[in-house]
């Protein structure tokens, strides 16, 4: 017997098989024909062929032995065929089996007048096709909805909600991964052709989204950056019918308290993220989603200190590439608060794919904000609603989770100090403006795709810093027949129609009213009054967020060269540090930057291309109503 | 060495533990500070907590000062202190009510918490104004070595190399 290099094709035929529609694997080889080059007195060469697995009662494709030499005229086999199939005098099997059994190898022997030639084959029939064994199932997480009246959770009304998009893999005994899928929009998962398992296997649900667009995944801060796992148990994998294996990933809320694993918890987050991912591409089904990790855990609590210990201070997102969500019992848990998950994405998104210009720090609805802030922290509440879908947004905490807060961007009306300032009005405005529903002066309803279209355009590269006035002025810009709609939404926030990007006819509303953008350009000199409110009380609490704690310039650079910014005090009074950021096009990273030890004056020199500028002037340790006075000079 | 010498060696010696442990410096430990105006928060509270934590050693009561302020002048600031851990001694879930004017804007609340054993503990204060959201805090109280008390869950290892947290399923196989 000759052994040559075989060549062999694997057909796969669909048959019916009892109620189920099933695969069949036949194989048979390429030709049983002599080649033309061959003598016709030469003996038979017969390759052996590889194994075949058979399906019982289902008629093959006849399986054919490669032979490279004289014709066959006569062919024998040992042992008999399985009952059922039969041999041809060239040696080819044909039939139907009608009776399982294992592998089991065959010769076969051509003859010819001048010789023979014997080669083997293996032959398996199975009862059913094996390639449409399933192993599927439904993953659930436990989602704990917030209380009727939007304070506390309500445990006792918790449901089972679909793990969408997350990787299942099954895994060995040993961890070795067997095969690995993603569950669908509904939570269901399916593993096909699993005849290659001899293992018990368990199925394993990563919390994690991941797609060639998308990376998406919940880890533990506290514990080596784990990604959070949910299993089943170990069992075999039947071979004769498909099998079912549904998992759920249990809160662990015990009655009063947490008593099991909080297996729900990163689920819970990353069905939250899922959303956020169909609402960006529903505007944009292309987007590529820059990687993000989102660090959960029960140990993550409202204090200062080491992140690897739980202590995040809150909630947020880092600027970069990770999100931190609090987990502390009894005090603040956040993994059932999709509101605030969503919010942390958004600034995310907003990052990402816009500009954010939000300088971050303490805030209350009704204060009078930063407009970097306050529209920064206002889109991170419309964008939370916009992505479920639901205008209200709560926040739980507490003892057993039982306290809280909430809002709804629908009906949150009377608040006090409404205003471009105003995160609380700039919230509604954006929702307003998203939202299908019409209420007092809203009779827009754009939904996502134009919201998304002005954020990673005209907003993004706006030289003005990104507020309420940026993204109106390209709303109207983008919608010149929805103008007097778009001002009356805004009206219904006490706000008089925006006309330009840079807020003009309005000041910081301040004891020491200054313009809310002075303008500076190349010999020109402007004086601004340093509003720091009453008796130095926000610089005594580092709250330099307040809307006239920072002087907001427009820099128009007529021509490339080398220049310095000087920001001088218009006398001498007391210590303070004055200190100041340039910022061109589309990066929220300063061009220069002003942040020498505290003087009467401090002074940066530059090399600036020809173009407009945006800047942001602060002075610490000084009393309201001193003037500083800033310069453009080209050297 | 005749039998009064190692007398005197051993008594020498005995002279110099209780010397050297007389002697030994008093452990000095820092004082924890924070402030949530500096530290990063949800919005939607008007409200700034700052505290100082003393740093102490098993059974020693810690000196904690906690200071409350808000930009607002009227209202009344609700202050919501316990203890994270029960093993966190000399103070009891309590409740406090402040009333705000405008010139009384800023409180304070001195504790004495201790623990018998070491670690890292923590006050859990909840600090609301009727309207807002509450501001929230876990303030650290320090005892004796305070990485004691840290526990870490078992892990294991994807392919890859990346870390695993795995955690049990409710699970139905048909």
């Amino acid at each position: 017997m000759k052994h040559y290099p075989s060549f062999v094709f694997v057909a796969l035929l669909l048959i019916g098989c009892g109620e189920t529609s099933v695969k069949v694997e036949n194989v048979e080889s390429p030709s049983t024909e002599s080649s033309s080059t061959q003598s016709e007195k030469s003996s038979p060469t017969i390759d052996n062929h590889s194994a075949v697995r058979l399906q019982r009662s289902k008629s093959i494709t006849p399986i054919q032995f490669t032979n490279r030499g004289g014709e066959i005229t006569s062919c024998s086999i040992r042992p008999s065929l399985p009952s059922g199939l039969k041999l041809n005098n060239d040696c080819s099997i044909f039939g139907t089996p009608t009776v399982s059994q294992s592998l089991k190898t065959y010769t076969v022997t051509g003859k010819n007048a001048q010789g023979e030639d014997s080669a083997t084959i293996e032959i398996e029939v199975v009862s059913v096709d094996e390639t449409a064994i399933k192993l599927k199932g439904k993953i659930t997480y436990d989602s704990v909805p917030v209380n009727a009246n939007g304070v506390g959770l309500d445990y006792a009304h918790t449901t089972q909600k679909s793990v969408r998009g997350a990787i299942v893999r099954i895994v060995n005994a040993s961890g070795q991964e067997l095969g690995r899928t993603t569950t669908d929009a509904e939570g269901y998962y399916e593993f096909n052709n699993l005849k290659d398992i001899t293992d018990k296997v368990k199925v394993q649900v990563l919390s994690k989204l991941k797609s060639s667009n998308w990376d998406f995944a919940v880890k533990d801060n506290t514990n080596g950056d784990a990604l959070y796992v949910m299993e089943g148990s170990l069992a075999s994998v039947s071979k004769t019918k498909s099998q079912t294996r549904n998992l759920n990933a249990s809160s662990g809320w015990g009655g009063s308290s947490y008593t099991g694993t909080r297996t729900a918890a990163p689920f819970a987050i990353l069905d939250v993220v899922y959303q956020a991912i169909q609402k960006v591409r529903s505007a944009d089904s292309s987007i590529v989603f820059p990687p993000l990790n989102i660090f959960w855990s029960k140990n993550n609590k409202s204090a200062s200190g080491a992140i690897s210990n739980g202590d995040i201070g809150t909630s947020y997102y880092n600027g970069n590439d990770t999100l931190y969500i609090l987990g502390d019992e009894n005090s603040d848990t956040d993994e059932y608060d999709s509101g605030v998950i969503a919010h942390e994405w958004g600034h995310y998104y907003e990052t990402k794919f816009s500009r954010s210009d939000n300088i971050g720090g303490s805030h209350g609805a009704g204060e009078l904000l930063d407009i970097r802030l306050a529209f920064g922290e206002g889109f991170g509440n419309a964008i939370s609603s916009m992505i479920r879908d639901n205008p209200t947004y709560w926040d739980s905490s507490g003892v057993h989770q039982a306290n809280g807060w909430s809002m709804n961007l629908e009906t949150e009306f009377n608040r006090d100090n409404p205003g471009w300032f105003s995160e609380a009005s700039i919230q509604q405005i954006l929702y307003d403006i998203y939202d299908s529903h019409n209420d007092t002066g809203d009779t827009i309803s754009y939904g996502f795709k134009p919201i998304h279209k002005l954020l990673i355009g005209k907003e993004k590269n706006t030289p003005a810093f990104t507020s309420i006035f940026t993204f109106i002025k390209g709303l109207k810009d983008e919608h010149p027949s929805d103008v007097t709609a778009i001002d009356n939404i805004v009206a219904q926030e006490s706000i008089a129609p925006i006309t330009d990007i840079y807020g003009s006819g309005r000041t910081n509303k301040q004891e020491y009213a200054n313009p809310l953008y002075d303008e500076l350009s190349t010999g020109s000199e402007v004086t601004i009054v340093t509003n720091y409110a009453v008796d130095n009380y926000l610089s005594e609490r580092g709250r330099t967020n307040q809307l006239g704690a920072y002087n907001l310039l427009k820099v128009e650079v007529p021509s490339e060269g080398d220049y310095t910014i000087t920001v001088t005090q218009v006398g001498s009074s007391g210590n303070p540090d004055p200190d100041f950021y340039l910022y061109r096009g589309s990066s929220n990273q300063p061009v220069a930057v002003a942040e020498n030890p505290p003087a009467l004056s401090d002074s940066v020199t530059t090399h600036l291309q020809a173009g407009t500028y945006r800047m942001a002037v602060v002075v610490y340790n000084q009393y309201s109503g001193t003037k500083y006075s800033v310069k453009l000079v080209k050297n | 060495m005749k039998k009064n010498q190692i007398w005197i060696v051993a008594l020498l010696a005995i002279v110099t533990l209780l010397v050297y442990f007389m002697v030994q410096p008093k452990k000095v430990y820092e004082v924890l500070k924070g402030d949530t105006s500096k530290m990063m928060q949800k919005g939607g509270s008007s409200v700034v907590i700052k505290y100082s934590s003393e740093h102490v050693d098993i059974d020693t009561p810690s000196s904690v000062t906690i200071t409350f302020s808000s930009s607002k002048d009227r209202g009344v600031l609700s202050v919501e202190v316990y203890p994270r851990q029960k093993i966190l001694k000399g103070i009891k879930h309590q409740t406090y009510q402040f009333p705000i004017t405008s010139s009384n804007q800023e409180f304070k609340l001195n504790l004495e918490p201790f623990s018998l054993k070491e670690g890292r503990f923590y006050i859990n204060v909840i600090a609301s104004i009727k309207g807002e959201r509450p501001k929230i805090l876990s303030i650290p109280v320090e005892v004796g070595d305070s990485s004691k008390n840290r526990v870490e869950a078992p892990m294991s290892k994807m392919g890859k190399g990346e870390q695993l947290y795995i955690m049990k399923a409710e699970e139905e196989i048909k």
